[in-house]
C-alpha cells in the first residue's frame, strides 16, 4: 500500500494560498469556502534550492513517466493515474541536487511533473497554481483537465523562443483520469502513457513492453519502478530517488521516496547466488560491471 | 516527418493525414488528429512547427465560426482559404511568424469541391491534388504507421476508416 508522506524540501511556491494538507495529501473533496493556509518551513531545503536557482540554471532533465489506467474489470471501477519521476537536478554536467522534487501537486486532483530548465519549470508551476486557484474562486468549480492543459499551453506560447523547456502535466479529475503533455514550444498532447526528459527513450522501452489496458495498481507500480530503474541506469541525467504518485477520484497519494539502486543490486545478487551462477570472484567482478538483466520485484527463489 | 495529402474528385475531396505526434525523435502519440473542422464542409489540415500548428489552426477555426455567428452564413472554402492566407501573410513579416503548411479542403454549393494548398510562406494554390511531406512507405527512413482519412462531399465530412500502413 502507499505510504503517505510529504517531503520537507518544498519550494516556496506552496506558501501561497493553496488548498493542501500536510499529511494525507489532499485526499478529500473540499468546499470552496474553506481556505486553508499552510506555510511550510524548510530552511535548509528551500534556502539551498533558492541559492542554486539564483546562481545557476537548474537543468531538470530526467525521466517523468505517466501511466493511465481507466478501469479494472474485477472490482469497483477504479480510475487512476500513476505518476513517477526522478529526483536528480543537474547543472553543467554536475548533479546539482539529488533530492529535488519534480512532481508538484497543484490541488488535490492535479499533479504537475516537470522536465527541462528547472527555474522556468518551477516558475510556470507557480503561475499555473495561481491561475487554477483564481479560476476556482471566480467560477466556483475547478478548471477541467483539458482546460488546464490549454491554459498552460496558451501561457507558454509567447515564450516559445526563450529557452523554457518541457513542462509535463498529469491530471486526474472529475472527468476521469487524464494525462496531458504540455511543451514550451506549444505541443500539447493527451495520451495514456507519456514520458518526457532525457531518459524517456529508456523508459519508453520498458513501458511499451509491459503496459497494458487493465493493469492493477501493483502491476503498474512494479512496471514504473522497473522503468525508472532502467532509465537511471542508462541515462546520466537521471538518477537518485524515485517519486511515485497515485491519483484517483479521491485525490493524490504519495509513496515514499525510494532509491532503487541498492535494491537492484541486491536483487541481482540474490538471484545469481540462488541459481549458483557466481563464485566470489565473479561476484566482485559482476558488481563492478553492474549489469542488470533481470526484472525487479520478481524475487523467485528456487 | 509529417504527411498530408488531398485529392479532389468530381464531387468530393478526399484528404488524409498521418497520425504521429512527435517530439524530436520520439513518437509521443500514434493517434493524433491533424485535421481541424472549420465548418460543416471545410477541413483544415495543418502540419509544421509544434505549437504553431494548433495555435494557428484554432485561430482560423474560431474566426470562421465567428463569421458564421455574426453573419448567419458560413464562409465558402475559397473565402476561408484566402482568409487563412491573409493571416499567414500578415504574421510572416512579424516577429512571430507561424511555420505551418496547410491543406484546406471544402465543398461549396455553387463551386463544388475545392482543395487549396498553402505553404508556410503563405503561397496559396487551388489544385486538384496536393501533398505535404514525404509519403513514401518503402523507401523513406521513417515509418508512418497509420493515417486518418476523411471525405468531404455535399453531405458533409465523413470519416473513412483509419489506414494502418505496416512495414512490407
Amino acid at each position: 500500500m502507499f505510504v503517505v508522506s510529504w517531503t520537507p524540501l518544498m519550494p516556496p511556491a506552496h506558501a501561497l494560498t493553496h488548498q493542501m494538507r500536510w499529511d494525507t495529501c489532499g485526499g478529500q473533496h473540499r468546499s470552496l469556502t474553506e481556505i486553508v493556509l499552510f506555510i511550510f518551513f524548510s530552511p535548509l531545503g528551500s534556502a539551498a534550492e533558492k541559492t542554486e536557482c539564483q546562481l545557476f540554471s537548474l537543468q531538470l532533465s530526467p525521466v517523468c513517466h505517466l501511466i493511465s489506467n481507466p478501469f479494472s474489470y474485477h472490482t469497483v471501477p477504479q480510475l487512476w493515474v500513476l505518476y513517477f519521476g526522478m529526483t536528480r537536478a543537474s547543472c553543467k554536467g554536475l548533479i546539482c541536487c539529488p533530492i529535488s522534487q519534480k512532481i508538484m501537486p497543484i490541488h488535490s486532483h492535479l499533479v504537475v511533473n516537470i522536465s527541462g530548465s528547472g527555474a522556468d519549470c518551477m516558475l510556470w508551476e507557480r503561475i499555473l497554481t495561481c491561475e487554477m486557484r483564481l479560476y476556482q474562486l471566480r467560477h466556483r468549480k475547478r478548471l477541467s483537465v483539458n482546460g488546464a492543459a490549454k491554459l498552460l499551453s496558451m501561457m507558454l506560447h509567447p515564450f516559445k523562443d526563450q529557452n523554457t523547456k518541457n513542462v509535463l502535466s498529469t491530471f486526474g479529475g472529475r472527468s476521469g483520469p487524464r494525462v496531458c503533455y504540455v511543451c514550451s514550444d506549444g505541443l500539447q498532447l493527451k495520451g495514456e502513457m507519456i514520458s518526457v526528459g532525457s531518459g524517456s527513450p529508456y523508459a519508453y522501452a520498458v513501458l511499451d513492453d509491459g503496459w497494458r489496458w487493465g493493469m492493477t495498481v501493483d502491476e503498474a507500480v512494479a512496471l514504473a519502478r522497473e522503468a525508472v530503474f532502467r532509465a537511471t541506469h542508462w541515462d546520466a541525467y537521471s538518477g537518485n530517488n524515485v517519486d511515485l504518485f497515485h491519483i484517483t477520484a479521491h485525490g493524490w497519494r504519495r509513496r515514499d521516496r525510494e532509491d532503487l539502486k541498492e535494491e537492484g543490486r541486491k536483487y541481482v545478487f540474490i538471484n545469481c547466488i540462488s541459481t549458483k551462477k557466481l563464485n566470489s570472484r565473479q561476484y566482485n567482478a559482476f558488481f563492478q560491471i553492474n549489469i542488470c538483466n533481470h526484472r525487479l520485484n520478481k524475487l523467485d527463489f528456487p | 516527418m509529417e504527411y498530408l495529402i488531398g485529392i479532389q474528385g468530381p464531387d468530393f475531396v478526399l484528404v488524409a493525414a498521418d497520425n504521429v505526434a512527435a517530439s524530436s525523435i520520439i513518437q509521443m502519440k500514434h493517434d493524433y488528429d491533424k485535421m481541424f473542422k472549420l465548418s460543416d464542409k471545410i477541413l483544415l489540415l495543418c502540419v509544421g512547427e509544434a505549437g504553431d500548428t494548433v495555435q494557428f489552426a484554432e485561430y482560423i477555426q474560431k474566426n470562421v465560426q465567428l463569421y458564421k455567428m455574426r453573419n448567419g452564413y458560413e464562409l465558402s472554402p475559397a473565402a476561408a482559404a484566402n482568409f487563412t492566407r491573409k493571416n499567414l501573410a500578415d504574421y510572416l513579416r512579424s516577429r512571430t511568424p507561424y511555420h505551418v503548411n496547410l491543406l484546406l479542403a471544402g465543398y461549396d454549393e455553387t463551386d463544388g469541391p475545392g482543395l487549396y494548398y498553402m505553404d508556410y510562406l503563405s503561397a496559396l494554390a487551388k489544385a486538384p491534388f496536393a501533398a505535404h511531406g514525404y509519403g513514401l512507405n518503402k523507401r523513406f527512413i521513417m515509418n508512418l504507421p497509420s493515417f486518418t482519412v476523411r471525405l468531404i462531399d455535399k453531405d458533409g465530412i465523413h470519416d473513412m476508416e483509419k489506414l494502418p500502413v505496416g512495414p512490407k
